[in-house]
């Protein structure tokens, strides 16, 4: 079992996963964003031109950071995380007025890499009593140049997007292809690129058409909430765990709020949904086209209130049906790639990749009863299922914390240091597992609850806690693989 | 080095030769050699006996681990752990019952005599010696040799 068949599915799906790793854990400033956008701006529930204000820098800095922040943190731990932000502002900076959400994904764990693979190559070798001082100052000279080469690189690079993008919407505007933008616009928009196409490139054409038609079907291109809509209701219906239990919150904050960006994460892990969204987007666009409907400026945030809030009165029902068209095609065939995920699901061992293990902190309300959990690892495979690949610290949880789980990690430890393998053991109740736990280990009575309380770490049951052939198996993979 | 992990005072948190039919006694009995060396107050065998109900503590090799809930952290004077040993044994959960040892602990800071029982049990030889003593020191010698031998564990 040693070696896995990585397909190039699961490559995509290990790779969705890392990015989504990097959004998930800031969705909280998303929504943050979100709220005062839908509230202060002009089209906003109560317009307040002064604190409207806030909304640019945020979207523009904080989230870019905060990602650039956690995705560098991922790869560097935190020095990695300050390294992240800290070269992200390059990129910010080069493109002024563009939320830079994918220079972030990319700057963010690169630089933290970085930054290890230098703190790894001069491990052991500082004088004592430096420590401190080339730490900070090899941070601060790497991160300089860093953020110095990404402001000179991604300059550039945006701007070549862009013009690349904006000669495809042109092209397709005039072979009256409009639906099929979705094909491009789909995948760039769960890239996080949703503002750079509708700021950047549908506006402006948009408001041209405004002038000659009264109307435009370019706005919706991005803001029109029904693909979205479906992907989640679909993850509601047929999903599993966390990613079900958090779809109706999900669906508020994205149908509703029109934050488009918490149903990203979800098509990142499963990246085969693109295929729902596009046609969902085809269906959308294309109703919007052949009825000959829009809205009269960029619904901004895509809540369906100010879409239907800047439809035209004589549009009005063509662009409800075009979400509503648009909701349930992407709904039908999400609901397939959905259903085919959780059936997977318990085979794999990417499984608990689907959302990434931190991804979601454990503070998370989305606990529940998890032993129809798919995305944790089927424990029911033992030491089989899991991915030991990264384990280096791997708690015994009881109870209490107190007796069994003390012995139990004792001998695991016995084993683990006789293997001579640089794994910590540690043992607690199951309520104060650690967050940077790589394994948790429970008595198999034990393990539905400790799922419930850490539902994405990977989870392995024991029968017996001292005589547990389970820790032979692990040690041995352990030694293998590592 | 401390050559010694236990003292002669431990004596006293040994019981050799106990004989009963059920977990409670043996429970019972564990806590009480706690109760009488102020380890604990005596809520804490109740809460030793709910937590049996609750999560059965029983381990591996007929040995069983009682120990107090939650809510009876705060009768817990002094950290430390009881001995009772039950030639005869009793039947609990399908398991045959020999070796109860009782643990008075306020946290998850591990006993020491616990890692090195828990070391000592994974060892076939030492196990037999420990689980079947002729005698209470043979009990607390078992223990200190596997500390002098292993070291802090």
């Amino acid at each position: 079992m040693a070696e896995e068949k990585t397909t190039v599915s699961q490559k995509l799906q290990k790779f969705g996963a890392f990015l989504a790793g990097m959004v998930i854990p800031n969705i909280g400033a998303f929504i943050g964003f979100g709220l005062i956008t839908a509230f202060f701006m002009e089209t906003g529930w109560t317009p307040n031109a002064k604190l409207a204000t806030l909304t640019t820098p945020i979207l523009n800095n904080l989230l870019p950071i905060l990602i650039g922040h956690t995705g560098g943190k991922m790869t560097g731990g935190d020095r990695g995380g300050v390294i992240g932000a800290f070269v992200t502002v390059g990129a910010i900076v080069a493109v002024d007025g563009t939320p830079m959400f994918l220079a972030a994904m990319i700057l963010g764990p690169l630089s933290g890499w970085i930054i290890k693979k230098f703190d790894q190559a001069v491990d052991g070798k500082i004088p004592g009593g430096f420590e401190m001082i080339v730490n900070n100052f090899s941070l601060g000279i790497i991160g300089g140049i860093l953020c110095c080469i990404a402001y000179l690189v991604f300059g550039p690079v945006m701007e070549t997007i862009t013009r690349v993008l904006t000669n495809g919407v042109n092209w397709i505007v005039a072979h009256n292809a409009l639906p099929l933008s979705a094909i491009f616009v789909e995948p760039a928009k769960v890239l996080f690129l949703n503002n750079a196409l509708d700021h950047g490139i549908f506006g402006p054409i948009g408001y041209e058409q405004v002038k000659t038609l009264g109307h435009s079907a370019l706005f919706l291109l991005v803001p029109n909430p029904g693909a979205g809509l479906g992907l989640l209701l679909a993850y509601w219906f047929f999903g599993k765990g966390e990613m079900k239990d958090a779809a109706p919150g999900m669906i508020l904050i994205h149908f509703f709020g029109g934050i488009h960006e918490v149903y990203f994460p979800y098509v990142l892990s499963n990246p085969l949904t693109i295929i729902g969204m596009i046609a969902g987007g085809i269906v959308g666009t294309g109703t919007l086209t052949v009825l000959d409907v829009g809205t009269v400026a960029t619904p901004s945030p895509g809540s369906i209130f100010s879409v239907l809030a800047l439809s035209p009165k004589d549009c009005m029902l063509g662009v409800i049906l075009s979400v509503v068209l648009s909701c349930i095609v992407s709904f039908v065939v999400n609901a397939f790639f959905v259903k085919r995920m959780v059936a997977k699901g318990g085979d794999t061992s990417l499984g608990e990749s689907v959302i990434p293990k931190e991804a979601m902190g454990s503070g998370s309300s989305a606990s529940e009863e998890s032993s129809s959990n798919a995305k944790t690892n089927d424990t029911s495979l033992g030491v089989d299922g899991l991915d030991v690949s990264n384990i280096k610290k791997i708690v015994v949880a009881c109870d209490a914390g107190m007796g069994s789980s003390a012995m139990s990690a004792a001998a695991l430890k016995k084993k683990v240091k006789a293997a001579g393998l640089p794994i910590e053991v540690i043992n607690t109740a199951i309520s104060r597992i650690p967050d940077d736990a790589d394994l948790v280990i429970t008595h198999v009575e034990l393990t539905g609850t400790a799922k419930a309380a850490q539902p994405n770490k990977q989870h392995l049951s024991i029968s017996n806690y001292l005589k547990a052939p389970e820790y032979d198996q692990l040690v041995e993979r352990l030694k293998n693989e590592q | 080095m401390a050559s010694k992990l236990l003292n002669d005072d431990f004596l006293n948190l040994i019981c050799l030769d106990f004989s009963c039919s059920t977990a409670e006694e043996a429970i019972r009995q564990a806590g009480n050699l706690l109760l009488k060396n102020q380890y604990i107050t005596e809520n804490y065998i109740d809460g030793m006996l709910r937590r049996e109900q609750e999560h059965p503590t029983y381990l591996d090799y007929g040995v069983m681990i009682p120990h107090g809930t939650q809510d009876t952290l705060s009768c817990v004077l002094h950290p430390g752990i009881s001995i009772v040993s039950i030639p005869q044994g009793f039947s609990y959960f399908g398991h045959r019952v020999s070796f109860v040892i009782g643990i008075s602990s306020q946290e998850e800071d591990p006993l020491q005599e616990l890692m090195q029982i828990t070391d000592i049990l994974l060892e076939p030889e030492k196990r037999i010696r420990l689980l079947n003593p002729s005698s209470k020191q043979e009990i607390i010698d078992v223990i200190n040799e596997n500390y002098f031998e292993k070291g802090e564990l």
